[in-house]
C-alpha cells in the first residue's frame, strides 16, 4: 500500500510532468529551434529554405554538398557530363525508402518529371521548376542509369541538384498530391514520426538508411534516435530555450545575443558566411535615381562599416558588388565606393538634387532597425531619408511590378544565392525584366554577358563573362551595395560533429551527442 | 422640514461631485500624473534634450545614466540606433495622447448623437443603429483593427480612423440606454406638451442629462485606446518611423530585452503609468458622479 507521502510525491510528479516533458535529460535526441515551421513536407511544393532544411533530413537528393560547399554524389554513385546538354547519373543500389520500397532509377525520373513537367502535380506545376532551368527531360538509360537532358547548355545543373529531394513514385500514387503535403516518403537518415503544425516536426532515426554520400566521412545510419525541429518564432524564446538546454541548435541567433550565448557554459556560437546578398534597390526608372551620379552618391554616403560593426556585431562581409566572395566567378578587382560624405554631397549637387529632398526606404518589419540606420546615415548628406515598414506580402509584389513601384524610391531587400553561382542571382535580379529585378536595372551589355554565360560550357570563359558583368553592375550602381551576412547559430556544446553550412541546411545525419 | 435645512443654499450636483472627487486621494494623484503626462507631451519640443530621430550608432544601446557606461547627457540611455530614450519617450507621449484624445473626442460625439437618435426616435433608426452596434461589438477589437490597418496601410491618420470606426459604439450604447429612460421622464413629457421640436428635446433637454455617463465611459475607453495604439504600433501597423510611439519602442527593444532592458521596459512602464492613472482617475470620476452611489 502506498504511504501518504508517496501518494503525495507521485501526484506532484503527475502535475509537473507536462512541464518537465521538455526539460528532462534525454538520451539521444537533438532538438533544433527554428524561426519558422515547414510550409509543407512535399519537397516539390515550396520555395522556402526552412521547409527545405526540415525536409532534407528526411529525404536525400541525387547530389549533395559537404560543409565546405563541395558538390558530391549522394543517391547517385557517380555523375558525368556527356555533352553540353546531357548529364549522366549512376544510381546507387540497395537504397530503401522509409516505407520499405526500393529506390530505383524510375523514382529519380519520376521526381524530376514531377518537378519540371507542366501540370505534373495533379494539374499544377511545381513552384521549384524554375530552380531546374532548362532541364527538359529525365530518361532512364537502363535501370541503374538516368540521363538529364537540357534544352540549352546549363553548366550549373550540379550546383542546383542538391536542392531537390527524391520522392517515392509509389507513395505519390498511394497518398496522392494532397497526401504528399503531410506524408512524404523519403530515403533520408530520419523518418517522419509526427508533424504538429506550427509546433514541431518530430523525426525518428531510420535504421535501414544506406548511409548517405560516401565522400563525406561517417557514413551509415544516423547517430541519434530522434530529431525534432521546434517552431520558435521569437528570438528571445529560442535563445532562452538554448540556454536552458531545451533545444540544442538554434538558427538565426541575433548578433546582439552572441555574447550571452558565448558566456553560457553549455552553448557556443557558430558562424558561417551566408549566401544572401543584401542591397538597397534604387528605383532606376524614377528621378533622381535614374541619374547614375545620384546612385553613386548614395553608395559613397552610406557608412557600411558603422552598421556592420555596430548593429551586426561584425557578422557580415561588406560587398562592393553583387557576388559573395565565396561564389564561383567572384570578381575581386571591382573598385569600392568608399565612404566619403563630401564626395556624396558633391555628386548630389552636380546631379541637381536639392538639400532636404525626401526619400523613403521601403522594407519589412524584420529589417526595420537596419533600414532606420541606413536612413539616418544617408540623411547626413542633407537629404531627408526615412524608413517605411510594410507587410512583406504587400511589399514584395509591389516592387516586382514596374507600374506599382513607379512612385517608390528605395527598397531594402536581399537575394539568396544558394548555388553560389552568378547564374542563380545575377540573372533573376539584374537581367532586364528578371523576376527579382526590383531596381528595374537594364543594361544591354550585362544582358548579353549573362545570356552568353548561361550557355557557355567552358567554365573559364563563363567566369570571365560574369566578372565583366559584375564590374559593369558596380559601375552603374543600380543598388546601394551592402553586405553578405554571416548565418549565426547557437549550438549546445554536447552537439558534436556538426557545423553550419553556407546553404543554411541543418543536416543532423552525422551529429553525435557528447 | 426644519428651518436651518431649508435655508441652506442648494449645492449643484457638479459641485458635489467635484468635492467628492477632491476627497479621493488615489484619484487625485492619478489625475495629477495624467496632467504631468499631458504637460510633458505638450512641452516635448522644449524639454526634450535631443532630437528624437537623431541616431548615432556609436551611442547604440548606451545604458541609463545611473548604470555603468551611462552618461547624464542621455539620462535614460539610448536605443539600438543611439537615439535618446528620454526624448523619444516625451515625443511618444504626444502620439499616445494625441491619438487617444482625437479618437475619444470624435468617437464620443458620433456615439452620443447616434445613441440619442436611436434612443429617442426609436423605429427603424434604432434598429439600424443598434444592429450596427451589435455587429461591431461582435468583432474582436484587435483583429478588427489589424484587418483594417492591413487594408488601409500603416500611419497615424489611419490608426485614428480605425479606432474611431469601433470606438463610437461604446458611448452610443450608453447614451441610447440613458435616452430610452429619459424619454419617458416628466420633463421630456412636459417639453413635448409645450410643443418643442424633436431636435430641441434631444439636444437641449435630454443631452445635458445623459452627458455625465458619457464622460465616464470616455475616460475609461481612453485607457483602452492608448493600449490599442501601442499594440498596433508594436505590430508595426501604427505610426511610421522615425516618429516614436511607445508601442513601437517596446517592439524595437524586444531584440535587446536581455542585454539592454531599458529600451523596451521604459516605454512599457510609461504605458503602464498612463493607463493606470487614467483608469484610477476615471474610477474616481465614476464614484464621484454616480448619484446611485450616494443616495444615502
Amino acid at each position: 500500500m502506498p504511504t501518504r507521502r508517496s501518494v503525495l510525491l507521485s501526484s506532484i510528479g503527475v502535475l509537473a510532468a507536462p512541464g518537465l516533458a521538455f526539460a528532462q535529460p534525454r538520451a539521444r535526441e537533438v532538438r533544433v529551434g527554428m524561426a519558422q515551421d515547414a510550409l509543407t513536407l512535399d519537397p516539390a511544393n515550396h520555395r522556402n529554405r526552412e521547409t527545405e532544411t526540415i525536409i532534407r533530413n528526411m529525404m536525400d537528393g541525387v547530389l549533395t554538398r559537404d560543409a565546405d560547399m563541395r558538390i558530391v554524389p549522394e543517391i547517385a554513385e557517380s555523375f558525368r557530363q556527356v555533352d553540353a546538354k546531357t548529364w549522366e547519373f549512376r544510381v546507387r543500389q540497395g537504397i530503401r525508402f522509409h516505407s520499405g520500397d526500393a529506390l530505383t532509377a524510375a523514382d529519380i525520373k519520376f521526381t524530376f518529371d514531377r518537378l519540371v513537367k507542366d501540370g505534373a502535380m495533379g494539374g499544377q506545376t511545381s513552384p521549384r521548376k524554375g530552380l531546374l532551368g532548362p532541364l527538359e527531360d529525365t530518361v532512364m538509360a537502363d535501370d541503374r542509369t538516368v540521363r538529364m537532358v537540357l534544352s540549352d547548355p546549363w553548366p550549373i545543373l550540379p550546383a542546383m541538384l542538391p536542392f531537390q529531394e527524391v520522392v517515392n513514385r509509389r507513395q505519390v500514387e498511394r497518398v496522392g498530391q494532397e497526401g504528399m503535403q503531410t506524408r512524404p516518403d523519403g530515403c533520408g537518415p530520419f523518418k517522419l514520426a509526427e508533424w504538429r503544425r506550427g509546433e514541431a516536426v518530430i523525426m525518428e532515426r531510420f535504421a535501414e538508411y544506406y548511409g548517405g554520400s560516401t565522400e563525406i566521412p561517417v557514413a551509415g545510419p544516423a547517430q541519434i534516435d530522434r530529431a525534432i525541429f521546434r517552431v520558435m518564432p521569437e528570438n528571445s524564446a529560442r535563445i532562452a530555450a538554448l540556454l536552458a538546454g531545451e533545444v540544442d541548435i538554434i538558427s538565426e541567433l541575433p548578433a546582439s545575443a552572441m555574447r550571452q550565448v558565448e558566456a553560457s557554459r553549455n552553448a557556443q556560437v557558430m558562424k558561417v558566411n551566408g549566401t544572401r546578398t543584401f542591397f538597397v534597390s534604387l528605383n532606376n526608372a524614377k528621378a533622381p535615381f535614374n541619374d547614375v551620379r545620384v546612385r553613386r552618391a548614395l553608395n559613397h554616403a552610406l557608412d557600411k562599416a558603422a552598421i556592420i560593426s555596430r548593429i551586426l556585431a561584425g557578422t557580415a562581409t561588406p560587398l562592393r558588388g553583387v557576388m559573395s566572395p565565396d561564389a564561383f566567378a567572384f570578381n575581386p578587382d571591382i573598385p569600392e565606393y568608399a565612404h566619403d560624405l563630401a564626395r556624396a554631397r558633391a555628386l548630389l549637387a552636380e546631379a541637381g538634387v536639392a538639400q532636404g529632398t525626401e526619400m523613403v526606404i521601403d522594407t519589412t518589419a524584420a529589417l526595420k532597425e537596419i533600414a532606420e540606420a541606413i536612413a539616418a546615415l544617408l540623411s547626413r548628406t542633407g537629404l531627408r531619408v526615412r524608413a517605411q515598414i510594410w507587410e512583406g506580402a504587400v511589399l514584395g509584389p509591389m516592387w516586382q511590378n514596374a507600374e506599382r513601384r513607379r512612385e517608390r524610391d528605395m527598397f531594402l531587400t536581399s537575394w539568396g544565392n544558394g548555388a553560389l553561382d552568378p547564374s542563380d542571382i545575377m540573372v533573376p535580379v539584374l537581367r532586364t525584366g528578371g523576376r527579382g529585378n526590383s531596381a528595374g536595372f537594364s543594361n544591354a551589355e550585362v544582358d548579353r554577358l549573362l545570356d552568353a554565360a548561361e550557355t557557355e560550357a567552358d567554365q573559364g570563359r563563363r567566369a570571365d563573362m560574369y566578372k565583366r558583368a559584375q564590374a559593369i553592375v558596380t559601375e552603374q550602381a543600380p543598388w546601394i551595395f551592402l553586405w553578405l551576412p554571416q548565418d549565426i547559430y547557437g549550438v549546445a556544446r554536447r552537439v558534436q560533429n556538426w557545423r553550419p553550412q553556407a546553404d543554411s541546411r541543418i543536416n543532423l545525419h552525422r551529429v553525435r551527442l557528447a | 422640514m426644519s428651518a436651518t435645512i431649508a435655508e441652506d443654499a442648494p449645492v449643484s450636483p457638479l459641485r458635489l461631485g467635484l468635492d467628492r472627487f477632491a476627497g479621493n486621494r488615489t484619484a487625485l494623484v492619478a489625475a495629477a500624473l495624467i496632467m504631468l503626462f499631458i504637460l510633458a507631451a505638450l512641452a516635448a519640443p522644449l524639454i526634450a534634450p535631443h532630437d528624437p530621430a537623431d541616431a548615432d550608432l556609436f551611442r547604440r544601446l548606451q545604458p541609463p545614466a545611473w548604470q555603468e557606461g551611462g552618461d547624464w547627457a542621455f539620462p535614460l540611455g539610448c536605443d539600438s540606433l543611439g537615439r535618446d530614450m528620454l526624448s523619444r519617450l516625451l515625443y511618444g507621449a504626444r502620439v499616445s495622447l494625441m491619438v487617444a484624445a482625437l479618437v475619444i473626442g470624435i468617437a464620443a460625439v458620433i456615439g452620443t448623437l447616434a445613441g440619442l437618435a436611436a434612443g429617442y426616435l426609436r423605429g427603424w433608426t434604432d434598429t439600424l443603429i443598434s444592429r450596427l452596434v451589435d455587429t461591431l461589438l461582435g468583432f474582436p477589437y484587435l483583429v478588427f483593427a489589424i484587418g483594417l490597418m492591413a487594408m488601409m496601410g500603416p500611419g497615424l491618420h489611419n490608426i485614428v480612423l480605425v479606432l474611431i470606426y469601433k470606438e463610437w459604439v461604446f458611448s452610443c450604447r450608453v447614451v441610447r440606454g440613458e435616452t430610452l429612460a429619459a424619454r419617458e421622464q416628466d420633463y421630456v413629457e412636459a417639453a413635448r406638451a409645450l410643443g418643442c421640436g424633436t431636435r430641441h428635446i434631444m439636444l437641449r433637454e435630454i443631452l445635458p442629462n445623459v452627458l455625465s455617463p458619457v464622460l465616464v465611459v470616455a475616460t475609461f475607453r481612453m485607457a483602452y485606446v492608448i493600449i490599442m495604439e501601442a499594440s498596433l504600433s508594436f505590430l508595426g501597423l501604427g505610426v511610421q518611423p522615425p516618429t516614436p510611439s511607445w508601442g513601437s519602442m517596446v517592439s524595437d527593444g524586444r531584440e535587446h530585452l536581455v542585454d539592454a532592458w531599458w529600451v523596451s521596459t521604459l516605454p512599457g512602464l510609461a504605458i503602464l503609468a498612463l493607463v493606470l492613472s487614467i483608469n484610477l482617475a476615471s474610477q474616481g470620476l465614476r464614484d464621484a458622479f454616480d448619484p446611485r452611489l450616494h443616495q444615502a
